[in-house]
């Protein structure tokens, strides 16, 4: 067989999967609302997959630390050198808040994939199966909705040790240094994930009584099978959607931690630790309020405008998963 | 003719907030090879129930309390209320399958028509389609046209048919290049599905295929789920009312597709409904339902013209036809909660007797043929 006519058939065999993606778009499109929180999401998958180029790190440094001009305390104002200006301990903001994008979506995304991992897997057992395990499930996450989120993220982060001892053999001893900022990441999959629980496990007992699926008993399905391609295929949009916007919210949480002083050490660029140093400049002086304007609202901006395009872009995963509303 | 399912004396019960309903009462059926039994009865009479018993897919809270069930597919007898899950699942969808009333609750709305149908053909039919494929393969090598890769594919689908579950296909599956070997599969599995497709008279199969279930209509629904329940040439079909909800010509032609395709496939149905009409359309035999249990069984044209149950006469009376003058049955069907002591039909009864109300009568083969459970004859031939 020739090399064309093996084109050929690769463009046949693809066909199907293109006009499908070409569809999705075109339906991404109809909504202004998604477009727009698609165009900021781009932009910030390109500022991250970008940053050594916007803000080229020093030699031989962590790139995720903040360069810091000088110790003196007052922030300065945005300069040829500054593009942003520098913020509290003269940290630049412009090197902070483009390398912060990729704290942020690594935030974003990690603690979203565990709590949703960790959720699906509790509610999953629970919704499907029922009966005493189901009450344990439940009753458990029920302890964790008892408690303010924030509050127990902070207990958690607390209570995580910094050196992790895992194999210890006479003299040799392997240990992990847990990152402050891993820290934080490992509190909020602890506080995060039974809300996603809920939410499944609620859809399975939803899909679990629905018709087509006595119909895939009846065609000989094993119970894993009916599970895993029958029942959580029709309930997951609701957390899929869901978790898009967590994406956005979790990094709203992360910031809070650090405006209260738990977060990434200090000089890590996180947007976060950038608001947390804005603390004592919000209010510049009498005769001008506004002095230090760039040191809480330019890091302001970056957050708001990350959290808005997953807020955005919610509805547009729904549009484009769900075949009962995207053929419509 | 051999028999194919033999229910006998079953008795299934729910047990609900309110009570216990006594949902089936000592059922016995008998379905020959390559005959179609109608089961008619009134609403909540218990035929979709003796339906999923006979899957053994009883919804919860009910539980069979007693009787067998035994399928005959070759030329071993099994008793299918006491076997094993596993063996059950390999039953379910291959040599038993079933067609839903509601044809659209039953397909699953995230899939098309073609990931729904090839299912019931990797559950059941693996092996076969892998042999398939590797004389294929072996056609292809002969005349020349092969590639180099071909043959790590035909190795593949020999493991596949050794061992299905094996952990080698589990990773060569998931690596790309190497995984293509799953693209013949996709691909005779279409030609497989329309070409079933086409048999069920859906025009322009190749497009529905890539359909999702909302956007068929009613009757292209139906015919999808039946192509679903016939993918395997199942030995046993039970039809659990699938053109209720259909309009009367798509009825009609469902009607006489699954007369057609029953003489191609060379399967039993049973056939659940409640209108007398499609009973005398399709059925051989049929049996009558009434409460949870069967009064009387017989040969379609012997019900017609001699029903002898009082229960039977009424149904048949019940007809609306034109110029005739209306009849029902007086009274409503009974509680299952709390049935009616002896035979359960006495208290609409026009032809009650005292003993009635106290024993439940047997099952009597009054003519050849011919089934019966009621005082009334018995008494009468004394």
């Amino acid at each position: 067989m020739d090399i064309s006519s093996r084109w050929q058939q690769f463009k046949v065999s693809v066909s199907p999967t293109l006009k499908e993606l070409r569809f999705t778009f075109s339906r991404i499109k109809q909504s202004p609302i998604s477009v727009i929180g698609l165009a900021i999401l781009i932009l910030y998958i390109l500022i991250a997959l970008l940053a050594p180029v916007l803000a080229p790190p020093l030699p031989k440094r962590d790139p995720y630390m903040i360069p810091q001009e000088s110790y003196i305390f007052m922030p300065n104002p945005p300069s040829e050198d500054h593009i942003f200006g520098t913020t509290e301990n003269q940290y630049d903001l412009w090197y902070g808040c483009i390398w912060g994008t990729r704290t942020a979506f690594r935030i974003g995304f990690m603690v979203v994939v565990s709590s949703l991992a960790i959720g699906l897997l509790i509610g999953c057992v629970a919704g499907y199966y029922g009966g005493i395990i189901d009450e344990l499930m439940m009753r458990f996450t029920d302890i964790i909705f008892a408690f303010p989120g924030l509050v127990l993220a902070m207990a958690f982060y607390m209570a995580i040790p910094d050196k992790v001892t895992i194999l210890q053999f006479g003299e040799f001893n392997w240990t992990i240094t847990v990152m402050t900022l891993d820290k934080v990441l490992i509190a909020l999959v602890l506080v995060g994930w039974p809300s996603y629980t809920r939410v499944i496990r609620g859809e399975i007992l939803r899909v679990r009584t629905e018709d087509y699926i006595e119909a895939a008993k009846a065609a000989g399905c094993s119970d894993f099978r009916v599970l895993v391609k029958h029942v959580i295929p029709n309930s997951i949009y609701p957390i899929v959607i869901m978790a898009s916007l967590d994406i956005g919210a979790i990094v709203l949480t992360a910031a809070a931690m650090s405006f209260l002083g738990i977060g990434a050490q200090k000089g890590y660029a996180d947007w976060g630790q950038l608001i947390s140093l804005s603390r004592n400049w919000i209010f510049g002086n009498m005769n001008n309020p506004l002095a230090f304007w760039h040191v809480f609202l330019i890091p302001g901006i970056f957050i708001f405008t990350f959290v808005l395009g997953w807020n955005l872009l919610g509805d547009a995963f729904r549009d484009m998963l769900d075949p009962t509303i995207r053929r419509r | 003719m051999r028999t194919l399912l033999d229910i006998e004396d079953l008795v299934l019960k729910f047990y609900t907030y309110e009570g216990i309903v006594e949902a089936l009462d000592e059922v016995n059926l008998n379905l020959k090879e390559g005959e179609t039994l109608g089961v008619v009865g009134e609403t909540g009479c218990g035929k979709s129930v003796t339906a999923l018993s006979t899957l053994v897919l009883v919804p919860t809270p009910g539980r069979i309390e007693g009787g067998h069930i035994f399928f005959e597919p070759g030329d071993k007898r099994v008793d299918l209320l006491r076997q094993d899950e596993s063996v059950l699942r390999k039953i379910r969808g291959k040599d038993i399958s079933m067609i839903f009333q509601e044809p659209r609750v039953y397909l699953n709305p995230v899939y098309t028509v073609l990931d729904q149908i090839s299912e019931v053909y990797m559950q059941h039919r693996m092996k076969e389609l892998c042999k398939r494929a590797i004389a294929e393969i072996d056609n292809e090598i002969k005349s020349g046209k092969a590639s180099f890769l071909v043959e790590f594919d035909k190795s593949m689908f020999k493991e596949m048919l050794k061992n299905p579950k094996s952990s080698v296909l589990k990773v060569v599956s998931k690596i790309p290049i190497l995984n293509r070997y799953k693209r013949r599969l996709e691909r005779m599995l279409r030609k497989e599905v329309v070409e079933i497709l086409r048999t069920m008279e859906i025009a322009d199969p190749e497009r529905v295929v890539n359909m999702y279930p909302h956007e068929l209509s009613g009757g292209m629904a139906q015919r999808v789920v039946i192509a679903m329940a016939l993918a395997c040439n199942p030995t046993l079909l039970i039809a659990d009312e699938p053109t209720t909800n259909l309009d009367v010509t798509v009825q009609f032609q469902i009607l006489n597709l699954i007369k057609i395709l029953k003489d191609k496939f060379g399967s039993s149905i049973l056939y659940i409904t409640h209108d007398m009409g499609v009973v005398a359309e399709v059925c051989q035999r049929v049996a009558v339902m009434y409460a949870g249990s069967i009064c009387e069984i017989a040969d379609v044209m012997e019900i017609f013209k001699n029903p002898i149950h009082p229960y039977t006469k009424g149904l048949l009376e019940s007809i609306p036809l034109p110029g005739k003058e209306f009849k029902s049955i007086d009274g409503t069907v009974p509680s299952l909660i709390n049935p009616p002591a002896g035979c359960r039909f006495h208290d609409r009864c026009p032809y009650a007797i005292e003993i009635c109300s106290k024993m439940k009568p047997k099952m009597v083969e009054v003519k050849k043929d011919h089934f019966l459970r009621c005082h009334l004859y018995v008494g009468v031939r004394k």
